[in-house]
C-alpha cells in the first residue's frame, strides 16, 4: 500500500482554525490528529481585576452562537460566589434563553454544516439553490431559535436584560405568547426534517467512550440543561462546585488548546452524552424521533451526534410551548434583582449546544474577580475526536485518498467544535 | 427599494431605509473595530429611516436584518494590504469571492453569509467598508494606529452614509 499524508488546513465548516494531520508508512498510521491552533486562551486573564457586573457583559461576547451560554453559566458562578438564589421565574426565563440558543446553534449545525456532508456537495451554497425550500425553512427555523432567545434578552448575540439574581427587563406576554404559537408551527417542520434525516446515511463508525454532561439534581424528572450535577456515564456525580475532578485538564504537545480525561482517556460532550446520560428524561415525542432516526441509548458513533442534536429539537420546542405557558399561568410580574456583593467562589455549569460548559470565579469582598477559569466544551471533546481519528483511520485506508479525507473532516465537524472562539476577519482580495 | 421579499418572516413587517451592520469581536483588539464605530455612530445626528446594530461576531443571522433591508452598510475589519488605520469602500462585485479564505469562524463567513442571501432572496444594495487592523491580538482596546484614526473613520462611515449611492455598489 503507498503512502498516504494528509493534511487539512483549517477545516472548513468548523468554528475557528484546525488542521486534521494524517500520515500513512507503509499501510500503517503514523500519526493522526486533529491540531488546534487558535490563540491560547485569555479570557480568564481579561477577567481578572473586572467587577461582578462586568463579567456576564464581557463572557457573552467569547461566542457569537454561545453568547447566551457564557453569560448564563457566568450569571450562574457569580450567583453561587454569593450565595444568591434567583426566583423560580427568573430560573423559568433563563431556560427559555438556553433552549433558544440551543435551537438555534442545533439548527444552523444540521442545515448549514452537515447537511451538505449528507447531500455530498461541498457548501450549503450548492444546496440552496438545489433545495432552496429546504435552506429558507432551515433559515427560518434558525431565526425562531433566535426569536426565543430575543424576547427576553432583547438581543441573541451579546444578550441585554440577563442580570445577576433577575432581568433588567421583562418580557412581554403577547410577545411570548407569539413565540409559542410560533413553536408549535415549527414542529411539524422539524418533524418532517427527521423524516427526511432517517433517509439520510451517515458513516458506520463505532468506539465506546464516557459521557459527561449534566444529570437530574434530586430525582427531577427534567432533561437537564440549565440546572444539575455533573454526571458521568460511568457511574459518577459530582456537585459543579467539583468540576475539576472530571476536567483534569493537561496540556498537549502541538496544541495550544489543553485536553481533559476523567475516568477513560478521553470524553465526549454534547448532544450525544447528554442523550446517552439522560434517554430517560427525553420527551415522548423526542423519544420516538430518536427510534424513528436509529438513534438508541446508549450510541456510540460520534457522527450520530447531529441526529441527537436533531432530537433535542424535538424535546426543546415542546418544552418551550410548555414552560411558556407555565410562565404566562404563573403571571410574569416584577422583582428586586437587587443582592448583596460579598466574597465567594462558584462554579456554573450548563449545557449550551456543544455541550457542559463551566465557569469558576473566586470574588473579592467588593465583587472584584481574584481568579477565573473557564472549560468550554470544545476544550473537553478534543481528546476524544484524537482518539476517534486514531481508530477511525486505519478502519478506512482502503477508501480513496480523498474519500478518507472527507471522513476525517465529517468527524472533526460531527463534534460541531468551536475553536476559535470567536473572530471575524475579512480577508479580501480584490479583483480590480 | 429592495423589492424582493424577505422568505425568512412571514409578512413584511416592516423594512429599514438604510441598516448600517458593525461587525467584529471587541475582545480582539481591531477585530471589534465594526462595533466600535457603530457605537460611535450612535452620538450623531442621522437621517430618519437608518439603523444602526451591533453585529458583533453574527453570522448567518445577519440576512435576517440584511434582506430587510433596502440598502445596507458594513462596517468591518479586513485585511487589504493597507497601513492599519486605512479604509476603503468596496462592493460585492469587487471581490475575488472564488478565493476568499474559509478559514472562518463561527458558522457560515460574511462571504459565505452574503452569496446565501443573494441566492435564496437577492441582496439589497451594499457597500463594505474595509478598515485594516493592527492586530487582532486578545485585548479590549483598539491598538493605536486605529485608535488616533478612530475620528476620521467614524467620519468617514458618517459621510458614506450621507452619500450612499447605489451607482457605487454590488
Amino acid at each position: 500500500m503507498s503512502d498516504i499524508n494528509i493534511h487539512v488546513h483549517h477545516v472548513t465548516r468548523v468554528e475557528g482554525h484546525g488542521d486534521v494531520l494524517l500520515n500513512v508508512k507503509d499501510g500503517k498510521v503514523e500519526h493522526v490528529s486533529l491540531n488546534i491552533v487558535e490563540a491560547p486562551r485569555f479570557f480568564e486573564g481579561m477577567l481578572k481585576g473586572r467587577s461582578h457586573y462586568e463579567a456576564r457583559e464581557i463572557t457573552t461576547r467569547i461566542c457569537g452562537i454561545c453568547a447566551c451560554g457564557h453569560a448564563l453559566a457566568s450569571l450562574r458562578a457569580s450567583e453561587a460566589a454569593m450565595s444568591i438564589e434567583p426566583s423560580e421565574q427568573t430560573i423559568n426565563l433563563r431556560k427559555l434563553v438556553l433552549h433558544g440558543e440551543n435551537l438555534s446553534s442545533h439548527f444552523l449545525h444540521i442545515f448549514f454544516l452537515v447537511a451538505p456532508d449528507a447531500f455530498g456537495v461541498p457548501s450549503v451554497l450548492p444546496l440552496a439553490k438545489t433545495h432552496t425550500d429546504l435552506v429558507v425553512r432551515a433559515l427560518k427555523l434558525k431565526k425562531l431559535g433566535n426569536d426565543v432567545s430575543e424576547v427576553i434578552v432583547g438581543r441573541h448575540v451579546h444578550p441585554i436584560t440577563l442580570h445577576i439574581n433577575g432581568l433588567s427587563k421583562l418580557p412581554d406576554p403577547a410577545a411570548l405568547k407569539d413565540i409559542q404559537r410560533r413553536c408549535l408551527e415549527a414542529i411539524p417542520e422539524v418533524e418532517d426534517t427527521v423524516n427526511l434525516f432517517s433517509t439520510l446515511s451517515l458513516p458506520d463508525f463505532t468506539r465506546e467512550t464516557e459521557y459527561v454532561s449534566l444529570g437530574p439534581r434530586n430525582g427531577s424528572k427534567e432533561y437537564p440543561f440549565y440546572d444539575g450535577v455533573v454526571k458521568s456515564s460511568e457511574g459518577v456525580e459530582y456537585a459543579p462546585q467539583d468540576y475539576q475532578k472530571v476536567t483534569n485538564e493537561y496540556i498537549m504537545e502541538r496544541n495550544t488548546a489543553k485536553h481533559t480525561k476523567h475516568k477513560r482517556s478521553s470524553y465526549m460532550v454534547g448532544a450525544l452524552a447528554r442523550f446517552n446520560n439522560n434517554y430517560d428524561l427525553l420527551r415522548p415525542e423526542a423519544k420516538a424521533a430518536a427510534e424513528k432516526l436509529g438513534l438508541k441509548a446508549p450510541n456510540h458513533n460520534p457522527y450520530m451526534i447531529t441526529v441527537a442534536q436533531l432530537v433535542e429539537t424535538i424535546h426543546i420546542l415542546h418544552d418551550t410551548v410548555e414552560l411558556i405557558q407555565k410562565v404566562l399561568d404563573r403571571g410574569i410580574k416584577e422583582e428586586s434583582n437587587e443582592y448583596k456583593v460579598r466574597a465567594g467562589q462558584g462554579v456554573g455549569a450548563v449545557e449550551v449546544p456543544r455541550g457542559i460548559l463551566f465557569h469558576n470565579y473566586t470574588y473579592d469582598n467588593k465583587g472584584v474577580i481574584q481568579a477565573a477559569d473557564l472549560v468550554i466544551p470544545t476544550t473537553q471533546n478534543l481528546e476524544n475526536i484524537d482518539q476517534d481519528m486514531r481508530k477511525l483511520a486505519p478502519e478506512i485506508l482502503d477508501q480513496p485518498k480523498e474519500k478518507i479525507e472527507l471522513l476525517l473532516q465529517m468527524l472533526v465537524r460531527a463534534y460541531d467544535p468551536c475553536i476559535s472562539c470567536s473572530t471575524h476577519l475579512l480577508k479580501v482580495r480584490f479583483t480590480k | 427599494m429592495h423589492l424582493m421579499l424577505n422568505p425568512l418572516v412571514e409578512s413584511q413587517v416592516y423594512e429599514i431605509e438604510m441598516l448600517v451592520i458593525g461587525l467584529g469581536n471587541t475582545l480582539l483588539k481591531d477585530e471589534g473595530i465594526g462595533v466600535h464605530v457603530v457605537n460611535a455612530l450612535r452620538n450623531h445626528p442621522l437621517p430618519s429611516g437608518v439603523e444602526l446594530i451591533d453585529g458583533a461576531t453574527m453570522g448567518v443571522d445577519l440576512l435576517n436584518y440584511i434582506l430587510d433591508s433596502d440598502r445596507v452598510i458594513i462596517v468591518d475589519a479586513a485585511k487589504m494590504g493597507l497601513k492599519p488605520g486605512e479604509y476603503r469602500n468596496f462592493g460585492l462585485s469587487e471581490i475575488d469571492m472564488d478565493n476568499v479564505p474559509s478559514l472562518s469562524l463561527h458558522d457560515l463567513s460574511l462571504p459565505e453569509t452574503l452569496a446565501l442571501g443573494q441566492i435564496i432572496a437577492g441582496l439589497p444594495p451594499m457597500v463594505i467598508i474595509g478598515i485594516e487592523p493592527e492586530t487582532i491580538d486578545p485585548g479590549d482596546d483598539l491598538s493605536a494606529p486605529l485608535k488616533s484614526s478612530f475620528t476620521n473613520i467614524v467620519s468617514h462611515v458618517y459621510d458614506t452614509i450621507l452619500n450612499f449611492s447605489e451607482e457605487v455598489v454590488n
